[in-house]
Protein backbone atom coordinates (compact mmCIF):
# COMPACT_ATOMS: atom_id res chain seq x y z
CA UNK A 1 0.00 0.00 0.00
CA UNK A 2 2.59 2.12 1.22
CA UNK A 3 4.52 1.46 -2.01
CA UNK A 4 1.55 1.93 -4.09
CA UNK A 5 0.97 5.55 -2.70
CA UNK A 6 4.78 6.38 -3.14
CA UNK A 7 4.52 5.13 -6.91
CA UNK A 8 1.48 7.37 -6.85
CA UNK A 9 2.64 10.29 -5.22
CA UNK A 10 5.82 9.94 -7.59
CA UNK A 11 3.51 9.71 -11.25
CA UNK A 12 1.68 12.85 -9.61
CA UNK A 13 4.58 14.73 -9.30
CA UNK A 14 6.58 13.59 -12.67
CA UNK A 15 3.22 13.80 -14.24
CA UNK A 16 3.24 17.73 -13.07
CA UNK A 17 6.54 18.07 -14.10
CA UNK A 18 5.99 16.50 -17.80
CA UNK A 19 3.30 18.44 -18.43
CA UNK A 20 5.23 21.69 -17.38
CA UNK A 21 8.34 20.22 -19.71
CA UNK A 22 5.77 19.96 -22.22
CA UNK A 23 4.16 23.51 -22.05
CA UNK A 24 7.67 24.96 -22.02
CA UNK A 25 8.15 22.86 -25.25
CA UNK A 26 5.01 24.14 -26.46
CA UNK A 27 5.88 27.94 -26.12
CA UNK A 28 9.60 27.58 -27.13
CA UNK A 29 8.07 25.93 -30.67
CA UNK A 30 5.57 28.62 -30.69
CA UNK A 31 8.41 31.21 -30.13
CA UNK A 32 10.39 30.29 -33.45
CA UNK A 33 10.02 33.15 -35.00
CA UNK A 34 9.23 31.19 -38.73
CA UNK A 35 6.75 28.15 -39.39
CA UNK A 36 7.82 25.38 -38.11
CA UNK A 37 6.27 21.37 -38.21
CA UNK A 38 7.60 18.31 -36.89
CA UNK A 39 6.58 14.81 -38.07
CA UNK A 40 7.19 11.90 -36.64
CA UNK A 41 8.96 8.42 -38.62
CA UNK A 42 5.59 7.61 -40.39
CA UNK A 43 5.30 11.35 -41.85
CA UNK A 44 2.37 12.10 -39.20
CA UNK A 45 2.46 15.64 -37.85
CA UNK A 46 2.59 16.13 -34.47
CA UNK A 47 3.55 19.71 -33.82
CA UNK A 48 2.71 22.95 -35.58
CA UNK A 49 3.55 26.08 -33.97
CA UNK A 50 1.46 29.57 -34.48
CA UNK A 51 3.74 30.60 -37.38
CA UNK A 52 2.83 28.04 -39.48
CA UNK A 53 -0.87 27.99 -38.52
CA UNK A 54 -1.05 31.62 -39.72
CA UNK A 55 0.62 31.11 -42.49
CA UNK A 56 -1.26 28.52 -43.55
CA UNK A 57 -4.54 29.53 -42.51
CA UNK A 58 -5.48 26.06 -40.74
CA UNK A 59 -6.11 25.82 -37.00
CA UNK A 60 -4.18 23.45 -35.43
CA UNK A 61 -6.74 20.93 -34.94
CA UNK A 62 -6.94 20.77 -38.58
CA UNK A 63 -3.22 19.59 -39.03
CA UNK A 64 -2.24 17.66 -36.17
CA UNK A 65 -1.97 14.03 -36.77
CA UNK A 66 -2.34 14.41 -40.19
CA UNK A 67 -0.21 12.67 -42.67
CA UNK A 68 2.17 15.64 -43.96
CA UNK A 69 3.01 15.01 -47.45
CA UNK A 70 -1.26 15.06 -47.68
CA UNK A 71 -2.12 17.72 -45.50
CA UNK A 72 0.40 20.06 -47.05
CA UNK A 73 0.10 20.15 -51.03
CA UNK A 74 4.03 21.51 -52.99
CA UNK A 75 4.41 22.86 -55.51
CA UNK A 76 7.94 23.54 -56.88
CA UNK A 77 9.78 27.04 -58.66
CA UNK A 78 7.95 26.15 -61.60
CA UNK A 79 4.56 25.89 -59.99
CA UNK A 80 4.18 22.44 -60.84
CA UNK A 81 3.07 19.69 -57.79
CA UNK A 82 6.00 18.05 -56.15
CA UNK A 83 6.21 14.42 -56.33
CA UNK A 84 6.07 12.87 -53.31
CA UNK A 85 9.83 11.22 -54.02
CA UNK A 86 11.21 14.72 -54.74
CA UNK A 87 9.64 16.19 -52.10
CA UNK A 88 12.10 18.08 -49.27
CA UNK A 89 11.09 16.39 -46.24
CA UNK A 90 11.43 12.92 -48.77
CA UNK A 91 15.04 14.00 -49.77
CA UNK A 92 16.07 15.02 -46.05
CA UNK A 93 15.06 10.83 -45.35
CA UNK A 94 16.68 9.87 -48.61
CA UNK A 95 20.31 11.57 -47.81
CA UNK A 96 20.11 11.65 -44.03
CA UNK A 97 20.81 15.41 -44.68
CA UNK A 98 18.99 19.18 -44.28
CA UNK A 99 17.52 20.14 -47.34
CA UNK A 100 16.58 23.49 -48.85
CA UNK A 101 14.00 24.60 -51.19
CA UNK A 102 11.90 27.05 -52.44
CA UNK A 103 8.33 26.00 -52.13
CA UNK A 104 4.97 26.83 -53.03
CA UNK A 105 2.06 25.79 -49.60
CA UNK A 106 -0.88 25.46 -50.73
CA UNK A 107 -3.09 27.42 -48.00
CA UNK A 108 -6.80 26.55 -46.59
CA UNK A 109 -8.14 29.20 -49.03
CA UNK A 110 -6.61 27.81 -51.64
CA UNK A 111 -3.88 30.06 -52.72
CA UNK A 112 -0.46 29.22 -53.35
CA UNK A 113 2.25 30.67 -50.91
CA UNK A 114 5.77 30.53 -51.94
CA UNK A 115 8.00 29.69 -48.81
CA UNK A 116 11.93 28.74 -48.25
CA UNK A 117 11.72 25.37 -46.53
CA UNK A 118 14.63 24.23 -44.58
CA UNK A 119 13.51 20.36 -43.25
CA UNK A 120 15.96 18.24 -41.24
CA UNK A 121 15.81 14.46 -40.27
CA UNK A 122 15.60 14.08 -36.25
CA UNK A 123 17.70 11.29 -35.51
CA UNK A 124 17.71 9.32 -31.92
CA UNK A 125 20.17 7.01 -31.37
CA UNK A 126 21.19 6.47 -35.12
CA UNK A 127 17.73 5.86 -36.30
CA UNK A 128 15.22 8.59 -37.70
CA UNK A 129 12.46 9.33 -35.57
CA UNK A 130 10.80 12.17 -37.29
CA UNK A 131 11.61 15.34 -39.10
CA UNK A 132 11.42 19.21 -38.51
CA UNK A 133 10.60 21.33 -41.19
CA UNK A 134 10.82 25.18 -40.27
CA UNK A 135 9.97 27.61 -43.34
CA UNK A 136 8.89 31.43 -43.73
CA UNK A 137 7.06 33.51 -46.31
CA UNK A 138 9.89 35.02 -48.86
CA UNK A 139 6.25 36.21 -51.29
CA UNK A 140 7.33 39.44 -50.01
CA UNK A 141 11.19 38.74 -51.62
CA UNK A 142 9.94 37.27 -55.04
CA UNK A 143 7.95 40.16 -55.51
CA UNK A 144 10.74 42.63 -54.98
CA UNK A 145 13.14 40.59 -57.03
CA UNK A 146 10.04 40.51 -60.05
CA UNK A 147 9.63 44.37 -59.69
CA UNK A 148 13.74 44.77 -60.33
CA UNK A 149 13.97 42.57 -63.09
CA UNK A 150 10.92 44.50 -64.52
CA UNK A 151 12.77 47.76 -63.55
CA UNK A 152 15.85 46.42 -65.53
CA UNK A 153 14.32 45.50 -68.51
CA UNK A 154 12.19 48.77 -68.74
CA UNK A 155 15.53 50.92 -68.17
CA UNK A 156 17.04 49.00 -70.42
CA UNK A 157 14.68 49.46 -73.51
CA UNK A 158 14.43 52.86 -72.78
CA UNK A 159 18.47 53.25 -72.68
CA UNK A 160 18.66 51.06 -75.98
CA UNK A 161 17.03 53.86 -78.16
CA UNK A 162 19.14 57.31 -77.39
CA UNK A 163 21.86 54.94 -77.64
CA UNK A 164 20.85 53.73 -81.69
CA UNK A 165 21.01 57.03 -81.67
CA UNK A 166 24.64 58.15 -80.60
CA UNK A 167 25.41 55.27 -82.90
CA UNK A 168 23.88 55.98 -86.05
CA UNK A 169 25.11 59.94 -85.45
CA UNK A 170 28.63 58.97 -84.86
CA UNK A 171 28.82 56.59 -87.90
CA UNK A 172 27.53 59.15 -90.27
CA UNK A 173 30.26 61.58 -89.20
CA UNK A 174 33.09 59.10 -89.18
CA UNK A 175 31.78 58.41 -92.48
CA UNK A 176 31.96 62.23 -94.07
CA UNK A 177 28.51 62.84 -94.16
CA UNK A 178 28.60 66.18 -92.53
CA UNK A 179 31.92 67.15 -94.08
CA UNK A 180 35.51 65.77 -93.96
CA UNK A 181 37.27 65.18 -90.21
CA UNK A 182 40.92 65.03 -89.19
CA UNK A 183 42.49 62.48 -87.56
CA UNK A 184 41.65 63.66 -84.27
CA UNK A 185 38.07 64.00 -84.59
CA UNK A 186 37.99 60.54 -86.29
CA UNK A 187 39.40 58.58 -83.13
CA UNK A 188 37.21 60.55 -80.95
CA UNK A 189 34.11 59.48 -82.95
CA UNK A 190 35.37 56.29 -83.21
CA UNK A 191 35.92 56.03 -79.56
CA UNK A 192 32.15 56.94 -79.34
CA UNK A 193 31.23 53.93 -81.48
CA UNK A 194 33.27 51.43 -79.64
CA UNK A 195 31.45 52.53 -76.45
CA UNK A 196 27.95 52.19 -77.86
CA UNK A 197 28.82 49.53 -78.92
CA UNK A 198 30.01 48.05 -75.56
CA UNK A 199 26.84 49.80 -73.85
CA UNK A 200 24.58 47.83 -76.84
CA UNK A 201 26.07 44.78 -75.66
CA UNK A 202 25.78 45.41 -72.05
CA UNK A 203 21.93 46.29 -72.57
CA UNK A 204 20.98 43.02 -74.42
CA UNK A 205 22.56 41.10 -71.44
CA UNK A 206 20.30 42.69 -68.92
CA UNK A 207 17.91 42.37 -71.40
CA UNK A 208 17.96 39.09 -71.27
CA UNK A 209 18.82 38.23 -67.86
CA UNK A 210 15.80 39.96 -67.11
CA UNK A 211 13.67 38.02 -69.58
CA UNK A 212 15.26 35.23 -67.60
CA UNK A 213 14.59 35.38 -64.50
CA UNK A 214 10.80 36.98 -65.19
CA UNK A 215 10.70 33.48 -66.99
CA UNK A 216 10.17 34.80 -70.26
CA UNK A 217 12.91 33.17 -72.16
CA UNK A 218 11.48 31.48 -75.10
CA UNK A 219 13.26 27.88 -75.40
CA UNK A 220 12.71 26.69 -79.18
CA UNK A 221 13.68 23.06 -78.37
CA UNK A 222 14.19 21.42 -82.44
CA UNK A 223 16.85 18.60 -82.88
CA UNK A 224 20.39 20.06 -82.85
CA UNK A 225 23.71 18.61 -83.91
CA UNK A 226 26.29 19.90 -81.22
CA UNK A 227 29.31 19.56 -83.57
CA UNK A 228 27.60 21.94 -86.01
CA UNK A 229 26.80 24.05 -83.07
CA UNK A 230 30.38 24.16 -82.00
CA UNK A 231 31.71 24.69 -85.75
CA UNK A 232 29.73 27.59 -86.10
CA UNK A 233 31.21 29.44 -82.66
CA UNK A 234 34.52 29.04 -83.56
CA UNK A 235 33.82 30.12 -86.64
CA UNK A 236 32.31 33.49 -85.22
CA UNK A 237 35.32 34.06 -82.88
CA UNK A 238 38.30 32.31 -84.60
CA UNK A 239 39.95 35.82 -85.70
CA UNK A 240 40.03 36.53 -82.37
CA UNK A 241 41.86 33.62 -81.50
CA UNK A 242 44.09 34.45 -84.76
CA UNK A 243 44.93 38.14 -83.48
CA UNK A 244 46.12 36.83 -79.96
CA UNK A 245 47.85 33.93 -81.75
CA UNK A 246 46.13 31.53 -79.97
CA UNK A 247 45.77 27.82 -81.41
CA UNK A 248 42.70 26.29 -81.04
CA UNK A 249 42.83 22.51 -81.17
CA UNK A 250 39.59 20.12 -81.27
CA UNK A 251 39.12 16.72 -80.15
CA UNK A 252 35.81 15.24 -81.24
CA UNK A 253 34.42 11.49 -80.63
CA UNK A 254 33.52 10.05 -84.42
CA UNK A 255 29.61 9.86 -83.23
CA UNK A 256 27.07 11.50 -83.60
CA UNK A 257 25.88 14.56 -80.56
CA UNK A 258 22.45 15.01 -81.65
CA UNK A 259 20.04 16.51 -78.70
CA UNK A 260 16.41 18.45 -78.26
CA UNK A 261 17.57 22.00 -77.34
CA UNK A 262 17.41 25.46 -78.32
CA UNK A 263 19.67 25.70 -80.49
CA UNK A 264 20.51 29.49 -80.01
CA UNK A 265 20.55 29.35 -76.28
CA UNK A 266 23.38 26.06 -76.86
CA UNK A 267 25.16 28.51 -79.17
CA UNK A 268 25.16 31.68 -76.41
CA UNK A 269 27.01 29.18 -73.99
CA UNK A 270 29.33 27.67 -76.64
CA UNK A 271 30.10 30.90 -77.86
CA UNK A 272 30.54 32.52 -74.20
CA UNK A 273 32.79 29.52 -72.87
CA UNK A 274 35.25 29.72 -76.17
CA UNK A 275 35.22 33.64 -75.50
CA UNK A 276 36.13 33.54 -72.74
CA UNK A 277 39.38 30.89 -73.28
CA UNK A 278 40.52 33.71 -76.26
CA UNK A 279 40.13 36.32 -73.42
CA UNK A 280 41.56 34.93 -70.80
CA UNK A 281 44.46 33.37 -72.43
CA UNK A 282 47.78 35.23 -72.96
CA UNK A 283 48.74 35.78 -76.69
CA UNK A 284 50.58 32.30 -78.68
CA UNK A 285 48.31 30.41 -75.74
CA UNK A 286 46.48 27.23 -76.26
CA UNK A 287 43.19 26.25 -76.35
CA UNK A 288 41.58 22.45 -76.79
CA UNK A 289 38.01 21.65 -77.27
CA UNK A 290 36.43 18.38 -76.89
CA UNK A 291 33.30 17.41 -77.37
CA UNK A 292 32.73 13.82 -75.59
CA UNK A 293 29.51 11.52 -74.78
CA UNK A 294 29.95 10.35 -71.37
CA UNK A 295 27.06 7.92 -69.73
CA UNK A 296 23.80 9.92 -70.46
CA UNK A 297 25.24 13.40 -71.50
CA UNK A 298 27.20 15.02 -74.23
CA UNK A 299 30.03 17.18 -72.40
CA UNK A 300 31.71 20.23 -74.15
CA UNK A 301 35.15 20.89 -72.59
CA UNK A 302 36.79 24.38 -73.53
CA UNK A 303 40.88 24.17 -71.87
CA UNK A 304 42.84 26.63 -71.88
CA UNK A 305 46.23 27.33 -70.69
CA UNK A 306 45.64 30.63 -69.26
CA UNK A 307 45.31 32.78 -66.42
CA UNK A 308 43.26 30.44 -64.53
CA UNK A 309 40.51 31.43 -61.39
CA UNK A 310 42.21 32.60 -58.19
CA UNK A 311 40.68 30.31 -55.78
CA UNK A 312 38.92 32.96 -53.81
CA UNK A 313 37.23 33.89 -56.43
CA UNK A 314 35.77 30.40 -57.14
CA UNK A 315 32.74 30.14 -55.24
CA UNK A 316 31.59 33.39 -57.15
CA UNK A 317 32.25 32.84 -60.70
CA UNK A 318 28.57 32.46 -61.58
CA UNK A 319 27.07 34.53 -60.06
CA UNK A 320 26.33 38.60 -61.50
CA UNK A 321 28.88 41.23 -62.18
CA UNK A 322 31.57 38.60 -60.54
CA UNK A 323 35.26 39.70 -62.72
CA UNK A 324 38.32 38.04 -61.10
CA UNK A 325 40.88 40.45 -59.75
CA UNK A 326 43.53 38.42 -62.06
CA UNK A 327 41.87 39.37 -65.34
CA UNK A 328 40.38 43.08 -64.59
CA UNK A 329 43.44 44.35 -66.57
CA UNK A 330 43.44 42.02 -69.07
CA UNK A 331 39.83 42.68 -70.75
CA UNK A 332 38.82 46.03 -69.56
CA UNK A 333 35.55 45.35 -71.59
CA UNK A 334 33.37 42.45 -69.55
CA UNK A 335 30.42 43.11 -67.79
CA UNK A 336 30.65 39.58 -65.56
CA UNK A 337 27.51 39.12 -67.03
CA UNK A 338 28.59 36.01 -69.57
CA UNK A 339 28.95 33.16 -67.43
CA UNK A 340 26.31 34.34 -65.04
CA UNK A 341 23.83 33.92 -67.94
CA UNK A 342 25.50 31.03 -69.42
CA UNK A 343 25.03 28.90 -66.15
CA UNK A 344 21.35 30.18 -65.68
CA UNK A 345 20.63 29.27 -69.58
CA UNK A 346 22.19 25.55 -68.55
CA UNK A 347 19.64 25.14 -66.21
CA UNK A 348 16.79 26.35 -67.86
CA UNK A 349 18.07 23.43 -70.40
CA UNK A 350 18.32 20.81 -67.75
CA UNK A 351 21.89 21.12 -68.26
CA UNK A 352 25.05 21.53 -66.01
CA UNK A 353 28.40 23.96 -66.62
CA UNK A 354 31.08 23.61 -64.23
CA UNK A 355 35.29 24.33 -63.93
CA UNK A 356 37.94 23.10 -62.79
CA UNK A 357 41.07 25.91 -62.65
CA UNK A 358 44.62 26.28 -61.41
CA UNK A 359 46.17 29.48 -61.30
CA UNK A 360 49.78 27.71 -61.83
CA UNK A 361 50.00 28.17 -65.66
CA UNK A 362 47.65 25.24 -66.10
CA UNK A 363 44.63 27.28 -67.19
CA UNK A 364 40.98 26.71 -66.88
CA UNK A 365 39.00 23.87 -68.10
CA UNK A 366 34.88 25.12 -68.34
CA UNK A 367 32.61 21.96 -69.20
CA UNK A 368 29.02 22.08 -70.29
CA UNK A 369 27.03 18.99 -70.23
CA UNK A 370 23.48 18.45 -71.93
CA UNK A 371 21.59 15.31 -71.52
CA UNK A 372 21.10 13.27 -74.47
CA UNK A 373 17.48 12.72 -75.47
CA UNK A 374 15.58 9.77 -73.63
CA UNK A 375 14.74 8.00 -76.98
CA UNK A 376 17.68 8.71 -80.09
CA UNK A 377 16.70 12.36 -81.51
CA UNK B 1 31.20 -10.95 -54.55
CA UNK B 2 28.76 -12.32 -56.40
CA UNK B 3 26.36 -12.68 -53.21
CA UNK B 4 27.03 -9.10 -52.18
CA UNK B 5 25.91 -8.20 -55.81
CA UNK B 6 23.04 -10.66 -55.92
CA UNK B 7 22.14 -8.64 -52.44
CA UNK B 8 21.68 -5.31 -53.80
CA UNK B 9 20.31 -6.67 -56.97
CA UNK B 10 17.46 -8.21 -54.90
CA UNK B 11 16.49 -5.36 -53.23
CA UNK B 12 16.29 -3.43 -56.47
CA UNK B 13 13.96 -5.86 -57.46
CA UNK B 14 12.00 -5.68 -54.39
CA UNK B 15 11.72 -2.50 -54.69
CA UNK B 16 10.92 -2.07 -58.60
CA UNK B 17 7.22 -3.61 -57.30
CA UNK B 18 6.51 -0.72 -55.13
CA UNK B 19 8.39 2.13 -56.54
CA UNK B 20 8.69 1.26 -60.22
CA UNK B 21 11.46 2.47 -62.30
CA UNK B 22 12.47 4.89 -59.08
CA UNK B 23 13.73 2.06 -57.51
CA UNK B 24 16.93 1.49 -58.51
CA UNK B 25 18.18 5.38 -57.82
CA UNK B 26 16.48 5.02 -54.90
CA UNK B 27 18.26 2.37 -53.39
CA UNK B 28 21.08 3.90 -54.43
CA UNK B 29 21.08 7.46 -53.53
CA UNK B 30 20.33 6.03 -49.49
CA UNK B 31 22.78 3.45 -49.93
CA UNK B 32 25.39 6.23 -50.81
CA UNK B 33 23.97 9.25 -48.45
CA UNK B 34 23.44 6.48 -45.53
CA UNK B 35 26.44 4.28 -46.03
CA UNK B 36 28.84 5.91 -47.86
CA UNK B 37 29.80 3.37 -50.37
CA UNK B 38 28.58 1.77 -53.17
CA UNK B 39 25.69 0.22 -54.24
CA UNK B 40 26.79 -3.27 -55.28
CA UNK B 41 29.10 -3.51 -52.29
CA UNK B 42 25.33 -4.02 -50.19
CA UNK B 43 26.18 -6.33 -47.44
CA UNK B 44 23.34 -8.00 -45.41
CA UNK B 45 24.29 -6.01 -42.18
CA UNK B 46 23.90 -2.80 -44.48
CA UNK B 47 20.87 -3.28 -45.82
CA UNK B 48 19.77 -4.05 -42.12
CA UNK B 49 20.64 -0.51 -41.31
CA UNK B 50 19.05 0.75 -44.41
CA UNK B 51 15.58 -0.47 -44.07
CA UNK B 52 15.36 1.85 -40.64
CA UNK B 53 15.93 4.89 -42.99
CA UNK B 54 13.58 2.95 -45.99
CA UNK B 55 10.82 2.71 -43.80
CA UNK B 56 10.81 6.29 -42.87
CA UNK B 57 11.46 7.33 -46.79
CA UNK B 58 8.43 5.22 -48.08
CA UNK B 59 6.26 6.42 -44.95
CA UNK B 60 6.15 10.24 -46.86
CA UNK B 61 5.48 8.07 -50.47
CA UNK B 62 2.45 6.49 -48.86
CA UNK B 63 0.04 6.78 -46.35
CA UNK B 64 -0.95 2.87 -46.54
CA UNK B 65 0.56 0.93 -43.28
CA UNK B 66 -0.08 -2.27 -44.54
CA UNK B 67 2.10 -1.45 -47.82
CA UNK B 68 5.21 -0.16 -46.10
CA UNK B 69 5.05 -2.87 -43.71
CA UNK B 70 4.81 -5.48 -46.71
CA UNK B 71 7.45 -3.63 -48.17
CA UNK B 72 9.79 -3.27 -44.85
CA UNK B 73 9.54 -7.00 -43.84
CA UNK B 74 10.69 -7.95 -47.31
CA UNK B 75 13.64 -6.14 -47.04
CA UNK B 76 14.02 -7.62 -43.33
CA UNK B 77 13.59 -11.03 -44.86
CA UNK B 78 16.25 -10.42 -47.53
CA UNK B 79 18.30 -8.96 -44.99
CA UNK B 80 18.48 -11.91 -42.68
CA UNK B 81 18.42 -14.85 -45.41
CA UNK B 82 21.23 -12.96 -47.04
CA UNK B 83 22.81 -12.69 -42.93
CA UNK B 84 22.74 -16.64 -43.28
CA UNK B 85 24.37 -17.23 -46.41
CA UNK B 86 26.25 -14.85 -46.54
CA UNK B 87 28.29 -15.35 -43.38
Amino acid sequence: MAVKKSTEAIGGSSSHIGSEEHARAEAMFDSIGTGAITTDEKGKIDRINIHALELLGYRREELMGKWFPKALIAKDENRKLIDPINRPITRAFVTGKPVNALTYYKTKSGSFTPVNVNVSPIILNDRPVGAIEVFEDVSLELEIDRMKSEFISIASHQLRTPLTAISVYAQMLVDGYKGELNNEQRESLNTIIKSSQRMNKLISALLDISKMETGKINIKYSKLDLKAILHASVKELEQDAIRKEIRLTFDIEDTKFVVNSDALLVGEIYSNLISNAIKYTPPKGKIKLSLRDIKNEYVLRVKDNGYGIPASFRDRIFTKFARADNVENVDTDGSGLGLYMAKEIANVLNGRLWFRSSEKQKGTSFYFALPKPSKPA
Amino acid sequence: MEKTYSLYDQAIEITTDYLGPAAKRFIDRQIVAHLDKKPENLTPADLSKLTIWMEATVSLLTNDKDVVSEYINKLEELSSTSRQEYY
